[in-house]
């Protein structure tokens, strides 16, 4: 009887309160350990995630914008339409051509792009085209066009352009953001 | 003369080898976590420099097309990517293309700037024609 209690009272044992001590401590250890790389971790990913991410979204569509200029045949010629704030020339896209408008709304601090194919440009359906805010909280966004003076020889920047300024050569694309500025300047073959 | 196994808790040596085994486990998972985290922030720096060298190279590009563009020692300048401090050095030197026998000018861009004791650069190079 004796002998069956003390079989029971060894084998059914919890721990004592010195054995569980010991493994709190070094369970917390080990967590302290984990929490703390987590924690540096998560700093940098938050670093990143607020001053990298408008930036870096800035900076593709920035560039994104460039190679549509790019794209754009003989620029002056086909319509192009140049001011500070607002500019907006034609696409070639797969068969169709897009007429691409960007424009940026300084009271809503928004870049917005609309596309408008030419199909429905020439059946008066303007507003069919798509709106598409592609930048927002943006503080500043300019657009500049280097004119050339065919009589000077000179090479000018003008904050807007129309057929009577002639031939441009490039156009600066300047923007502000969280008080850093990125210029962006696409050269186009002078015709 | 025992009936019946009694229901056995863990002993303590169970649990700190189930303790060390996850340790041993989270120690593999958060490294790769940090590790990729580090690379991110590497890899926006790079972009953020080469935003910088880009737009360098651009302005010299205006400067060719308008005839202005000349040979120059390597000049140092302050700049800043993702807010620490970098250095961007620029140079331009005479070259001369000698299939198109052409006179071109060669300009280098870089940016530099230190990252966990380590020195870390972007570099832009072009050939660039002076225009009259």
């Amino acid at each position: 009887m004796s002998e069956y209690h003390a079989i029971l009272r060894t084998r059914n044992r919890g721990f004592t309160l010195v054995e569980t001590l010991v493994v709190a401590v070094v369970f917390s250890f080990v967590l302290a350990g984990i929490g703390f790389s987590f924690m540096s971790g998560m700093r940098i990913w938050s670093r990143s995630r607020n001053i990298s991410f408008p930036k870096n979204n800035l900076l593709l569509v920035l560039e994104e914008i460039c190679s549509e200029l790019r794209q754009s045949a003989d620029i002056t010629q086909v319509g192009f339409e140049g001011d500070f704030y607002k500019f907006s020339f034609p696409v070639l896209k797969g068969d169709s051509a897009v007429r691409m408008t960007y424009e940026f709304n300084r009271d809503e601090k928004v870049l917005l792009k609309k596309s408008v194919s030419l199909a429905d440009i020439l059946d008066k359906k303007e507003e069919e085209g798509l709106a598409e805010k592609k930048m927002a909280s943006l503080d500043d966004f300019s657009v500049s066009y280097l004119l050339y003076d065919a009589q000077e020889k000179t090479y000018s920047w003008e904050n807007s352009w129309d057929e009577d300024s002639g031939v441009f050569a490039a156009i600066r694309l300047k923007a502000k953001l969280n008080d850093e500025e990125f210029t962006k300047t696409v050269f186009l073959p002078v015709y | 003369m025992r009936k019946k196994e009694a229901p056995r808790s863990f002993t303590l040596v169970e649990l700190m080898v189930a303790v060390a085994v996850f340790a041993v486990g989270s120690v593999f998972v958060l490294r790769s976590f940090l590790s990729s985290a580090s690379a991110l922030a590497a890899l926006e720096d790079r972009v953020s420099a080469l935003q910088i060298a880009q737009s360098q190279m651009d302005a010299l590009e205006e400067q060719a097309l308008q005839g202005k563009l000349t040979v120059s020692a390597m000049t140092r300048e302050q700049a800043a990517v993702n807010n620490r401090s970098a250095v961007k050095e620029v140079k331009v030197q005479d070259f001369y293309e000698e299939t198109w026998q052409k006179k071109l000018l060669k300009a280098d861009v870089s940016v530099k700037w230190q990252e966990a004791d380590r020195e870390k650069d972007v570099r832009v190079s072009c050939y660039i024609k002076n225009q009259k």
